[in-house]
């Protein structure tokens, strides 16, 4: 348990008798680009604040790097870059001074070090304007920028495509994969994008109304959404019963709807509608599907649990 | 915390606010005196004096006050609400050590502007006429007179920004404490049948009290506080009583607070 870079331990946090968290679990393993999904209110934020320090969590604890306690989390957080909600910046300082002030604050050598990072953001250009004539994506590479200052070892990302243009959000997701192959920086990231989140992180971690409902890698996520075929036939039952009989190693059920799902399947989709047919069945509907980090969510939020 | 204060001084003293505030406060000197030289031959007109110059300042002493908590709002108004303070947090600087580099940065930046402001307003007074009661030795014993009050007003300026997203709200409970509070004690000391007297006496020692009852600065006349040693000794010891109240509600309010 002690090899987490992040580690929450039933953490609590109620904003005067409205708990925004409940007894929240989480680890955040060394080197992983850990993806935090949950609605509006489902308590990221607060999360994530937690472990910036914004906030006192009511109950629980929190490590970093194996740390706890007041003096020690502060110590830690010096290895941390945060961005949370919006890019904390003076809007009447220009993009260099910005940085400049951040550099001395972080007590960081090198006065070249802030172009440095201007140039591995794409802000350079924008060095001399003022942070609030910024655009919401340009914000948001600043607020990166101030992240990275001091070569922080764990990145805490709160939304971090929020404002982005798509071409912006493919550079995003490059830097921050490369950040942590190359440097072997972790990171902690939310969003709403979950597409973007399955391309970038190696473990989710899903939260609704301040419960994490689970947490999940990678591996596992694409293990639990494997591909599945959606048949719907004229008689179902008849066709539930060949499928027992001809393919009993298919792992299918009916759905509420009355279509047959076939999850993982083995077969040529072909093979399926051939068996219908040789029987007199008549197909209504074929559909092969692929299930993604949405699907997987949705279930989880619906009742679900180990499946999409 | 140094590399904070370090860094909230670049910030400072690259600020338009700051500049502009030097520059006002310098234009508002110079023209003045500036008025004065012009008008000082003028048959009738009795104001062309470096005392009246002086007197200005002197008969004023909570302007000190006033300057020393408008830099804390020009500098930490928007503290909050732009993110800058939760990003120092989340490098890992504490709650205190944010007040303290606050209030320290403050103070060195309100140090900075009199030290550029009074060789001008000296100087450019030492073209008027040297005559009437009041003199820049008043002048420059109102500073350490009145240094630790007005340190005591920038505190409960910063906590009080700290304390309430809203700047004119803080501003606002900031009159309130310096200029209104002073005065109702003192009046609900004179109304109550029972322990008004020891009221009376800690409200004698607010700075919005006291300051005016032993101060008379006129054409004719220059009658300050810090003129005697008690009168200085209070000003001392009401400006650390407000260090003390002050940095201590700073402490208790804002060590633990959610931003």
């Amino acid at each position: 348990m002690n090899d987490y870079v992040i580690e929450a331990r039933q953490i609590t946090k109620k904003y005067r008798s409205v708990p925004a968290l409940n007894q929240v679990n989480l680890g955040v393993q060394p080197g992983s680009i850990y993806g935090l999904i949950g609605d509006n209110g489902a308590g990221k934020s607060t999360l994530l604040k937690l472990l910036a320090g914004h906030i006192f969590p009511t109950a629980g604890e929190i490590r970093l790097f194996g740390q706890s306690g007041e003096r020690e989390l502060r110590r830690c957080r010096r290895q941390m870059g945060v961005i949370i909600e919006h890019p904390g910046f003076f809007p009447n300082m220009t993009v260099e001074r910005t940085l400049e002030y951040y550099r001395i604050q972080k007590g960081v050598p090198g006065r070249k070090k802030a172009e440095q990072i201007m140039e591995l953001v794409g802000i350079l250009e924008k060095r001399r304007e003022k942070c609030k004539c910024l655009s919401l994506g340009q914000k948001q590479r600043l607020g990166l920028a101030i992240a990275l200052l001091g070569e922080p070892a764990l990145l805490v990302l709160d939304e971090p495509v929020n404002g982005l243009d798509p071409s912006g959000i493919v550079e995003l997701r490059a830097l921050l994969q490369r950040l942590n192959t190359e440097k072997r920086i972790t990171i902690l990231l939310s969003s709403h994008i979950l597409s973007e989140l399955q391309q970038t992180a190696t473990m989710f971690g899903f939260l609704s109304g301040g419960n994490l409902l689970d947490e999940i890698s990678a591996q596992e996520l694409r293990e639990k959404c494997a591909d599945r075929l959606d048949i719907a036939v004229e008689d179902r039952e008849k066709y539930a019963a060949l499928l027992a009989k001809h393919f009993p190693e298919e792992n299918w059920r009916v759905l509420p709807e009355g279509t047959i799902q076939i999850r993982g399947f083995r077969r040529e989709p072909g093979a399926y509608s051939r068996l219908a047919m040789e029987h007199g069945l008549c197909i209504l509907k074929l559909e092969r599907r692929s299930a993604s980090l949405e699907d997987y969510y949705m279930n989880l939020k619906n009742g679900g649990k180990t499946s999409c | 915390m140094l590399n904070y204060i370090k860094s909230e001084l670049y910030r400072a003293l690259h600020s338009k606010e700051i500049h502009g505030t030097a520059i006002g406060l310098l234009a508002i000197i110079l023209s003045m005196n500036l008025v004065l030289f012009l008008m000082k031959d003028v048959e009738h007109f009795r104001y062309g004096s470096a005392s009246f110059s002086y007197s200005m300042l002197v008969s004023v002493p909570m302007m000190y006050c006033y300057v020393a908590a408008d830099v804390a709002v020009m500098l930490y108004e928007s503290d909050r609400r732009n993110g800058t303070m939760g990003n120092s947090i989340a490098h890992g600087i504490s709650r205190m050590q944010l007040f303290a580099g606050k209030c320290i940065v403050c103070f060195t930046v309100s140090l900075i502007l009199l030290a550029a402001a009074l060789p001008v307003y000296i100087g450019s007074a030492s073209l008027l006429h040297a005559q009437g009661p009041t003199t820049a030795q008043d002048m420059l014993l109102e500073i350490p007179a009145m240094s630790l009050i007005a340190t005591g007003s920038l505190i409960l300026a910063v906590v009080l920004l700290d304390l309430f997203q809203n700047s004119f709200f803080s501003v606002l409970t900031w009159l309130t404490v310096m200029l209104l509070l002073p005065k109702l004690l003192q009046f609900a000391g004179m109304l109550l049948p029972f322990g008004g007297d020891a009221l009376t006496d800690a409200a004698m020692w607010m700075p919005a009290n006291f300051i005016p009852a032993g101060t008379r600065v006129n054409m004719s006349e220059c009658v300050t506080i810090w003129d005697t040693g008690a009168g200085m000794a209070r000003c001392l010891l009401s400006g650390a009583a407000g260090i003390l109240v002050f940095g201590l509600a700073g402490v208790l309010l804002l060590r633990k607070r959610d931003i």
